[in-house]
Formats: C-alpha cells, sequence, structure tokens
C-alpha cells in the first residue's frame, strides 16, 4: 500500500487510464464521423432538417416483486429468489421533426447476472456494463443513426449479431451505401478473489464495422470486420479458468431477390482467434488475411465458416431451406452461445392444401460435426418433424404434431457410443360449443414421447416413455364479463427404476369490473407428482390478481400468489411455503 | 594417402566410441501429465505438462538437442520437434539437468504432420485421442542418439457436449404448449471422470416478437 503523500507508479493504473483514454478517443471519433459524413454528402442533410415541434412518447414501468420462503420439517432450501427486486423499465421516444431520439433505459435494484460472473460491491461503471441493465439512446435523423450507452450491433449471422455492448456506433445509409461502426464493452471488468470465491471476469471490447451497398434489383453486398479482444489491464487480479482472448471475423455478405417470390443470401467468413493473449507471439502460426487485425500468437488459430439460405414463399406453398457449415475453430465475435464446429443441411418446406382448410409445415435436416477432425469420435443428427391443423367446420379443428430426432455417433467402444431416437406423436382435437350460455373451447391433446438410448451403459437409465393427457375448456360466460378456464393433466412417464406420475387440476377466472377497468382474477391448480413406489407429493398454488387502468393514462397490477408444497414419503413430513407479491405501476405518454 | 586414410579411420572410431560412451552415461527419465489441455499452445505456459530429467554419470560433460516425438495410439507419429530450431543442450558431468515443456517441445520448433496439422492449424488442439511422447538427446550435428528415449503415455479427451434432440433448437412454445413438453439433450461424452459436469435448465417467458435472448438478459439470478 502506498504511503499518504508519495506518488508511485503503477503499471496497471497506467494502462487502465491509456484505455479509458482510447475508448474515449474512438467515440468522439464515432460522433465526430456521424456529423461530418453526412456534411460530405452537400449542403442538403443538415439544410433541410426539422426539428420543431418537439413531443415525447412511450411508456415507463416500474415494479417491485417482493418474495418470502418458509421451510418446515428439517427442510434445508436456499430461496429462489431475491426477497426484493425493483426495477424500472422506460422506453420513451422523442421526436422533433426529423429528429427521432428512442430511449431504452432498464435498471434492477437487486445485482442479476446470466453471462458474467457477480461482481461484488459493483461500481457504477460495471453497474451500468451489466447486460440486464441497459441505458441507451439511438437518436436519428433521415439516413444517419447514432447508438449511444447500451445498444446490440447485428452485422451478420457469422461476425455479430446478439452481443449487447455498452458503447457507441454510428449508422450510416445514404441512398444505395451502407456504413456502420462501433465499439463498447461486451463483458465487464471483475477482478477475481478467493473469499468469497468470484471466478472474475476481463473487461472485453468488441469494435466492428460494416460497409454495403445496394444494388437496383435489391440486392445487397457487405463487407463486415469484427474484433473482439480481453483487457489484460481491466483487472487487478486475474481471473480463474479463462485466460485473455481475442478473436477477429472477417466476412462478405450478401442477399439476391431471385424474383419476387424467391430469395437467397450467402455468407463466407474467417476467424482468426487467440486462445490464451499472454501466449508468445509466433512467426509459424499463421492467420492468413486476417494478419493486419490481430497478433499472431502461439497459441493462435484461423477457421472459416459459410452460410447459403433460400426462401421461396408461392400463394399456396414456400420452402426454405439453408446450409451452414461453421468450422471447429471458427469464433464469432459479437455473438453469445453459438455453436461451432458443425455443418447442418435443412429443408422446410410448408403448405395449405384442400382450399386453406389443412396447413401443414415439415422439416427435415442433418448435422454432423468433428470438422476438423478433433473429436475421438463424429457425431451425426438426423431431424425430421411434421406439423399440420385442419380446420374441420366452424367448431371442430384437429391438430397433428409428429417429431424424429435421432443422433449417433461413430464410436467403436461401448461406453462412448452415442446412438439416441427421440421421437414425439401427439394429437389435439378441438371443438367449440355452447351450453347453459356459456361459450366453451374445448381441447384434448394425447400425446406420446419415447426417448431411446442405445448406449449400453446410459441406456439403462436413460431410455423412457411419456405418455400424456391434457384436457383444457376455456369458457366466457354470456353477455356477463366473465371468462374462466379449466384444465386437467395427467402424465406419466416410466423412467427407469421408477414411474413418474403427475397430474394436475387447475381452474381461473376473471370479472371485469367498473366498465372493464377493473380485472380482478383467481386462479387455484393442485398437482400431485409421484416417483416409483413413494407417495405422492403435493403441491397446491393459489394466485390472486387484479388490473387496474387509472386515471391519466396509469395502469397498475397487484398479483399475490402462494405455492405450498409437500413432500410424500421420500421426505416425510418436509414442506415449504412461497408466497409472491408482484406490483407494477405503468404509465403511457 | 594411406596415412589420410588412417586418420579418418582413427577419426571415425573416436567418434563411434565417444559416442558409446555418451550413450551408456546419459539416462533420461519423462513425466507426462495423463490429461494435458487440449490446447496446445498451453502446454507452453504449463512447465509440468511434460518433464524430462536428463543424468550424466559420466566423467565428461555432453553437448546435444533433445529430440521429441509424439504418436498417437496407432504408432502414428502426428508432432516432432526439428532438430534446425532446437537450442543446444549441455549435460555437465556428474549431474542430473530438468527441462520443462517449453524446453522439450518449443512452440517454433514442433512439425505436426497428418491430419493433426490442418487440427491444429484450425483449432490451436490436439486431437481427442491416447498419446505416446518419447523424448532422447541427440548429437547435434550427426543426429545420432546419445541416449535410449524417455517414453510417456498420455490422453486428450475431447468432450462432446449435450445436444438438443427435442424440442428443436430456435422451436417456438406457447404457454399452452409447454404443458406435456419434454425436453431431451444428448449425455455429455464421453462421461466426466471427476463428475464436475452440471446442467442448468432455465424456463424463461418471451414477449411475441421479443429476441430470445431479451428474457435472458432480464432473468433475476444472482
Amino acid at each position: 500500500m502506498a504511503s499518504s503523500g508519495t506518488i508511485t507508479y503503477s503499471p496497471v493504473r497506467h494502462a487502465e487510464c491509456a484505455r479509458r483514454v482510447r475508448n474515449v478517443a474512438c467515440i468522439v471519433l464515432i460522433i465526430c464521423f456521424a456529423c461530418f459524413v453526412p456534411a460530405v454528402d452537400g449542403q442538403s442533410f443538415w439544410s433541410g432538417v426539422d426539428l420543431s415541434h418537439p413531443t415525447v412518447t412511450g411508456s415507463a414501468t416500474f415494479s417491485g416483486d417482493f418474495y418470502h420462503m418458509g421451510t418446515d420439517g428439517g427442510l434445508v432450501l436456499a430461496a429462489r429468489q431475491p426477497l426484493t427486486q425493483l426495477r424500472l423499465f422506460a422506453m420513451p421516444t422523442i421526436t422533433a421533426g426529423d429528429l427521432v431520439v428512442p430511449i431504452s433505459i432498464a435498471f434492477t435494484s437487486w445485482q442479476t447476472n446470466w453471462f458474467t460472473p457477480y461482481a461484488p460491491g459493483q461500481s457504477f461503471s460495471q453497474y451500468i456494463q451489466n447486460p440486464m441493465n441497459t441505458l441507451g439512446a439511438s437518436p436519428h435523423i433521415k439516413w444517419a443513426r447514432l447508438n449511444l450507452g447500451s445498444f446490440t450491433p447485428e452485422l451478420s449471422e457469422l461476425t455479430a449479431g446478439n452481443a449487447q455492448i455498452f458503447g457507441a456506433g454510428v449508422d450510416l445509409s445514404p441512398e444505395t451505401y451502407h456504413a456502420m461502426l462501433f465499439t463498447g464493452t461486451m463483458q465487464r471488468s471483475i477482478s477475481s478473489q478467493l473469499s468469497p470465491f468470484i471466478a472474475g471476469a476481463y473487461g472485453r471490447s468488441l469494435t466492428g464495422m460494416q460497409l454495403g451497398y445496394t444494388f437496383s434489383n435489391k440486392a445487397t453486398v457487405a463487407l463486415n470486420l469484427v474484433h473482439a479482444a480481453d483487457d489484460t489491464t481491466s483487472v487487478t487480479s486475474p481471473p480463474y479458468g479463462a485466460p485473455p482472448q481475442e478473436a477477429v471475423d472477417l466476412s462478405l455478405s450478401g442477399t439476391y431477390p431471385v424474383s419476387e417470390h424467391l430469395s437467397a443470401k450467402a455468407e463466407v467468413a474467417a476467424s482468426a482467434a487467440t486462445h490464451n493473449m499472454r501466449s508468445d507471439e509466433s512467426s509459424t502460426v499463421s492467420v492468413g488475411i486476417l494478419a493486419p487485425f490481430i497478433t499472431a500468437r502461439t497459441s493462435s488459430r484461423s477457421d472459416y465458416a459459410w452460410n447459403v439460405a433460400a426462401n421461396y414463399t408461392g400463394a399456396t406453398w414456400g420452402m426454405n431451406g439453408k446450409i451452414r457449415y461453421v468450422g471447429d475453430g471458427y469464433v464469432p465475435a459479437g455473438y453469445l452461445f453459438t455453436q461451432s464446429d458443425i455443418f447442418e443441411v435443412a429443408v422446410a418446406p410448408h403448405a395449405q392444401l384442400f382450399n386453406n382448410i389443412v396447413y401443414a409445415a415439415a422439416t427435415i435436416g442433418y448435422r454432423t460435426d468433428n470438422l476438423a477432425g478433433t473429436k475421438a469420435a463424429t457425431t451425426s443428427q438426423i431431424l425430421a418433424s411434421l406439423m399440420a391443423t385442419a380446420n374441420l367446420s366452424a367448431d371442430w379443428s384437429l391438430a397433428f404434431n409428429a417429431t424424429n430426432f435421432g443422433i449417433r455417433n461413430d464410436a467403436s467402444s461401448d461406453t462412448l457410443k452415442i446412438q439416441t431416437v427421440s421421437r414425439t406423436v401427439s394429437i389435439t382435437p378441438s371443438y367449440r360449443f355452447s351450453a347453459f350460455n356459456i361459450r366453451h373451447t374445448a381441447s384434448l391433446t394425447l400425446g406420446l414421447d419415447t426417448y431411446t438410448d442405445d448406449n449400453t451403459v446410459t441406456g439403462v437409465r436413460a431410455s423412457n416413455d411419456t405418455r400424456i393427457i391434457l384436457l383444457n375448456d376455456g369458457m366466457i360466460f354470456g353477455a356477463s364479463p366473465m371468462t374462466g378456464s379449466v384444465y386437467i393433466n395427467v402424465i406419466s412417464n416410466n423412467l427407469p427404476g421408477a414411474e413418474l406420475s403427475t397430474t394436475a387440476v387447475g381452474l381461473s377466472a376473471a370479472y371485469a369490473l367498473v366498465q372493464y377497468k377493473l380485472w380482478p382474477g383467481a386462479s387455484l391448480a393442485y398437482t400431485s407428482s409421484s416417483t416409483g413406489p413413494a407417495t405422492a407429493n403435493g403441491q397446491i398454488i393459489v394466485k390472486l390478481s387484479c388490473r387496474a387502468e387509472l386515471p391519466s393514462r396509469l395502469t397498475l397490477n397487484v398479483s399475490s400468489s402462494w405455492n405450498l408444497f409437500t413432500y410424500g414419503s421420500a421426505l416425510p413430513g418436509a414442506s415449504f411455503a412461497e408466497n409472491i407479491v408482484r406490483t407494477s405501476l405503468s404509465r403511457s405518454f | 594417402m594411406r596415412a589420410m586414410l588412417l586418420r579418418r579411420a582413427f577419426l571415425l572410431t573416436a567418434i563411434i566410441v565417444c559416442a558409446g560412451a555418451a550413450y551408456g552415461q546419459i539416462i533420461p527419465r519423462l513425466f507426462v501429465t495423463p490429461q494435458p489441455p487440449a490446447y496446445f499452445a498451453d502446454w507452453q505456459t504449463q512447465p509440468y505438462t511434460v518433464q524430462l530429467t536428463v543424468t550424466n554419470t559420466g566423467n565428461t560433460a555432453i553437448n546435444g538437442k533433445i529430440s521429441t516425438t509424439i504418436s498417437s495410439v496407432n504408432a502414428n507419429r502426428i508432432a516432432s520437434t526439428s532438430a534446425q530450431n532446437m537450442p543446444m543442450v549441455m549435460i555437465p558431468a556428474h549431474s542430473t539437468i530438468t527441462f520443462g515443456t517449453a524446453d522439450l517441445l518449443p512452440f517454433n520448433a514442433v512439425q505436426f504432420e497428418g491430419p493433426a496439422a490442418a487440427s491444429m492449424a484450425r483449432t490451436g488442439k490436439l486431437p481427442g485421442d491416447h498419446y505416446t511422447i518419447c523424448a532422447s538427446l541427440v548429437d547435434a550435428n550427426a543426429q545420432t542418439p546419445l541416449s535410449d528415449p524417455a517414453c510417456g503415455m498420455f490422453s486428450v479427451t475431447s468432450y462432446q457436449p449435450p445436444i438438443l434432440l427435442s424440442p428443436p433448437d430456435n422451436a417456438q412454445l406457447t404457454e399452452g404448449s409447454l404443458r406435456g413438453t419434454m425436453f431431451h439433450w444428448t449425455p455429455v461424452t464421453p462421461m466426466p471422470s471427476n463428475a464436475a459436469c452440471s446442467i442448468r435448465f432455465s424456463l424463461l417467458k418471451s414477449r411475441p416478437g421479443s429476441p430470445p435472448r431479451v428474457p435472458l438478459q432480464r432473468i433475476n439470478h444472482s
């Protein structure tokens, strides 16, 4: 620790300062770019812009969830959600002539994490960079859009599309050209610690650009470049288990409208990724055409991906098909949870038959992996599904669903062998009728789900069949503003060693008061579930709710639900009870 | 002419004798982590992945280079070190020297062969398999062995992650259709030996027209 009055040089702080200066400079550059480039187009961009009559429209919701849990009979069970969770959602849009500024705000009081580790004592910077919280604005005038704060850059299917960042970007579409540039933090930095254990994460930046052109026949072509890199100086103690990583993607994507009914699109991409940025630089590792954008290290590799898709939409039938190849070493820098090492072919026809009485849709596909030979066995998968609905008369309809998903690998060893088939067949007739001045819509679903695992080891305890009977009736009570429903579900699952059976019954009702401005409702459900010879567990769920439309375009929602779960002979005497009160106040403006 | 032939014969005999002497006085021992990282670059940063101890029992120091080869279980060589890129090492008399992974397999000196070369270039990973690694000390110039090879075995496990069987990926499930819907995945293959694999299943509600990632971003999970 530095003593008072002593100035010490810290490489980490110095690098952190440099990183912030770099980010600020990049954001300033984007803003200047957004202001300057339209001017290049001539005087027309700003001279004709109307900024009069500012208005604000949109909605805002403030909600609070309050949770309580109690256990009995010596049961130890952790609470399943935060005791108090306050949320603020607001989506106002400021409009002033040609200027439109959509704003997105989502804040939560309790730290929520899904993509990133828990940050103890998080700073405001960490709070705002958590993808669960958003604060963003996307002002646009004519063909120029500026993205500030939280936003999700969507470039192409193989480069960037679902990773939210906190930063800045500009999106310009003058006439037939299109240019996009963005930079921001994709993953907030969290220093690791041992007690309490925090895995930590490097701060990860995402920067990208797109240059595109639209031809006279509406065909498009775009060049996409995306770069993601961990900042090794963003943490004071390195994360456990995950080395700092870097990836860059370069792709060429395009769409082509063959005719009014037929369109096609394709993309080819190259990727270079460094598994560990601390590994030595290497002159023997080649990252190909991506060398200008990434430093080749001993842990770097490069791979490629491509896809082709076509879609035909006719008057009574259509079909779409796609072929996708993603190499084992391909890293889509701007995507979360994507699967690499996959080659996939899928065709999905759909048709309306017999004067639109029957609608049918099917999917047939094939997948395989181990494209780089890194796995001991290659897995292949066949997917087939058929869904059909038929409106037999004004009151009768029928739905049919069948799927078959099979997967196998070429492993010769019994223990490594995968050979499973999952089949589902269900049929649902529905009938609409009136009785005692109540309009009913009743449906019965009969389903059979079989799962077969031919592996010598896992198949013994994994293969099972599930039989499903669902009966549902939705009711409208004549002229009175009351609706209701009742259902019965019976599900039995013959798991090896123990039969799992579940029976559930439930009913619900809602009634409109004060000229449909007050909607009180109630529901009651009872579920009995048992496994093998053990006596059944019992669960009762009661829910009361009320929705009220108040003056000044305010809407109040209040609900309270109680869940009482009592264990059977598996845990005799044990039970737990939960109560969740949800409130929200919304206003549209 | 005869004197020259005699000198060459003497020199050759001396080399053979010296090499034979060195061959006998060098005792290598190889230690290999049974399950090293699949990413070969990680071997460079983990010096204990492969270790070679060389003991010189003789009275003279031995100079040479380390030669390392990796072969698959069916005896196909997949990687070897290039002698010209390996550094010279010296084993002093009556001493033992330990060499780490970066000494045995310097990244820039390792040449991959066959399918492993393509796999390494595209993924940076060794294919999942059982391997034998052997290291020996060789003469820097003549490439003749100065020691027996010391060998060890290791395995690289490439796990097959769970694959969703049903419902299909990107299938739209309505609230009503959820009752009775069965979710099936394939198991992790091969079964992890340390049972450290756990699957977290979350069912989240998505608003109509909203991308699937949005409810993931709103989930309450601490």
